[in-house]
């Protein structure tokens, strides 16, 4: 019943996949969470519900970050959207 | 019926994540889960505890003068925010935490009981007993000093991700599983049909668990990029928002004034709350003109009944901005006490602190199932004998670890009745006797290769220990629990818990459990004959969710 080896990504990529699963999706999920609590007028109904929010988005994008095949996509992608989050920051700051 | 599961690769990476998540996490989280079980009771169990709790409040009982008790002893500094925990049924006592200041002007923090008849103050900075402040903090890790708290938080975040792979990857079976009662079959069979049901059923009480204990594990990992960016690194204007009493900034130097007594504003909430309890209060510059009593009521019932009022001491004004009301409150509000309340359970009443109890100790089976289904699926001629070698023996630490908690949390009940409750540094003796034996207990069950038996002799050592708790609770208090269970029930229940415990455990070890002859410890023999007995014996239930074309 062991999941089969062929569909698991080689020893040597999975450092990069775990460090990108729980590291990048942490600051991917704390840059939406500020690009739209910069957005918003009243910020601690945000911040408040970040306390719940930001534990689920963490493990989705962990998740996503394992599904997607090659370890630099997973990197790329989440490194596009942490800095588009954190150019809404600075320019809505 | 059968949903839509996973495509292959997808249900084979998860299926893997689910695995090394798992076995990594799952001896800790076991501790969380069964330390947070008995933690849920730990204010119920004081009065058990204490001797000296087993009082009722005297009519009358003045806050006043039991503050200005507190003040003659310790000269409590005004300024400090002051908390004041009310003798409510549990514990008879007055407590105030205060801050005093030395001579040399250093702040020191202080901790002490009112005795509600005497009015005498004891100092709580060693308090009389600790078992259920002991267990509590051992369900965090408190013991590890502030890594603990990260680590139990980290611990829960692995958790709602183990949580929701596993959804994921029983996802196409979810239905039939729900019928999938079946002790029958291979042991693989019994364990992973045992983690599927129990672990589907759960899931609501484990999604919140994980959340909540992450929040509370990790708050410092979330508000810290909101309070850089969005509060230029101001950390009390996020506390502030949560807490708005402590907004109000209060000169220290202001004249000393004869302001209402705190037992007539307390009685004024009462009057405008009638079914709510005063629960504990902060007080800031009592005595002074500008003095400020925060009441904190609650009805102990509804999921959002807590309130925070907060009044002016010279003139009994409430002050609507810095008071949270309990049917008025904001969004933010609610929702911090949404999820302190989900994982305290302090709402709903002892019945639904009863069945987090028993959901509590399900998701902690669920844990042990899941480390049997790692070890058993790897059994077998696909591995090496030292690769099973290692399988069994981090099987066989990790199930000494939490099936020795069980005589081991007896033993802490057993200790805190036994040492003398007037010696010196007795709660550090207690806790030591817990944490050693724990060990001892550990150790003790690594010298057996069977699990079966591992199993079966904690429940044996557990099930004598648990039946000594209401002895030696009557013998050294004189309360035997067949004559106090009308005026002191918090405590007999306690000793009808260990006594049914007892029974249980040892029926359960006598005559329910069946030791199986066969070492648990792999060997060259049984890695020849395990496939071929695998291709013969026919799955009973549903085998395409463990090999899927």
């Amino acid at each position: 019943m062991p999941a089969k080896s062929k569909y698991l990504s080689p020893a040597s990529k999975r450092i990069s996949k775990v460090t990108v699963a729980v590291l990048g999706s942490y600051v991917l999920t704390m840059a939406i969470h500020l690009a739209v609590a910069v957005m918003l007028e009243d910020k601690s109904p945000l911040i408040f519900t970040t306390g719940y929010s930001a534990f689920f988005m963490w493990v989705f994008f962990m998740v996503m970050a394992f599904l997607i095949n090659k370890a630099w996509h997973v990197w790329g992608l989440y490194s596009i959207i942490t800095m588009i989050c954190t150019a809404i920051i600075y320019i809505f700051k | 019926m059968k949903l839509k599961g996973l495509g292959n690769r997808a249900y084979n990476v998860l299926f893997h994540t689910h695995t090394v998540t798992g076995i990594v996490i799952s001896f800790a989280l076991f501790v969380i889960f069964y330390a947070g079980a008995f933690s849920l009771f730990r204010h119920e169990i004081y009065k058990w505890e204490n001797p000296a709790a087993r009082i009722d409040v005297p009519a009358g009982f003045d806050y006043d003068r039991a503050f200005r008790a507190v003040d003659e002893v310790f000269h409590l500094d005004p300024h400090a925010i002051t908390h004041i925990v009310f003798p409510n049924r549990h514990d008879p006592f007055f407590k105030v935490y205060g801050a005093t200041h030395d001579t040399d002007s250093t702040v020191k923090r202080i901790r002490a009981a009112v005795h509600p008849a005497t009015y005498a103050v004891t100092d709580l900075s060693e308090p009389p007993t600790t078992v259920g402040d002991t267990i509590y903090h051992l369900h965090y890790f408190g013991q590890i000093p502030v890594a603990g708290l990260y680590i139990s938080g980290f611990v829960a975040l692995f958790f709602l991700f183990a949580t929701i792979t596993g959804v994921l990857i029983h996802w196409r079976n979810l239905i039939t599983k729900f019928y999938a009662f079946i002790i029958k079959g291979k042991w693989k069979q019994i364990w992973t049909n045992a983690h599927t049901v129990l672990g589907i059923l759960g899931l609501p009480f484990q999604v919140v668990y994980a959340v909540t204990g992450a929040f509370f594990g990790l708050l410092t990992l979330l508000l810290l990029p909101s309070v850089l960016v969005l509060f230029d690194g101001d950390r009390s204007q996020v506390f502030e928002k949560a807490r708005p009493w402590m907004a109000i900034e209060l000169d220290g130097n202001t004249a000393s004034s004869d302001n209402i007594s705190m037992e007539e504003l307390i009685d004024h909430v009462r009057q405008q709350y009638p079914h709510y309890q005063v629960i504990r209060a902060i007080v800031r510059n009592y005595g002074k003109t500008n003095a400020l009593l925060t009441v904190n009521i609650d009805d102990q019932a509804g999921i959002l009944a807590s309130g925070n009022i907060t009044m002016k001491m010279k003139d009994g004004t409430v002050i609507p901005e810095a008071s949270i009301f309990p049917d008025t409150k904001t969004y933010s509000h609610a929702a911090l006490e949404l999820i302190a309340k989900l994982h305290f359970a302090n709402f709903g009443g002892i019945f639904l602190k009863g069945i987090y109890f028993i959901l509590a100790l399900i998701t902690a089976f669920v844990i042990i199932s899941g480390i049997l289904i790692w070890r058993t699926a790897r059994d077998n001629g696909k591995y090496t004998l030292k690769q099973r070698l290692f399988h069994h023996r981090v099987t066989k630490v990790y199930l000494a670890i939490c099936l020795s908690l069980f005589p081991a949390f007896a033993i802490i009940f057993l200790s805190n009745k036994l040492v003398p409750i007037d010696l010196n540094g007795r709660v550090a003796i207690v806790n030591q006797i817990f944490f050693i034996s724990w060990l001892a207990l550990t150790v003790t069950g690594l010298f057996l290769n069977s699990y079966s038996r591992q199993n079966r002799n904690y429940l044996l050592i557990g099930g004598f220990l648990s039946l000594l708790v209401p002895v030696v609770n009557g013998i050294v208090t004189g309360d035997w629990f067949w004559q106090v269970w009308r005026t002191l029930p918090q405590v007999a229940y306690v000793d009808i818990f260990w006594l049914a415990t007892g029974v249980f455990a040892l029926v359960i070890a006598f005559k329910v459990l069946k030791i199986s002859k066969i070492k648990d410890i792999p060997t060259e023999e049984k890695s020849l004959a395990l496939p071929v007995r695998e291709k013969t014996v026919t799955p009973v239930f549903q085998p395409e969710v463990f090999e899927k074309p």
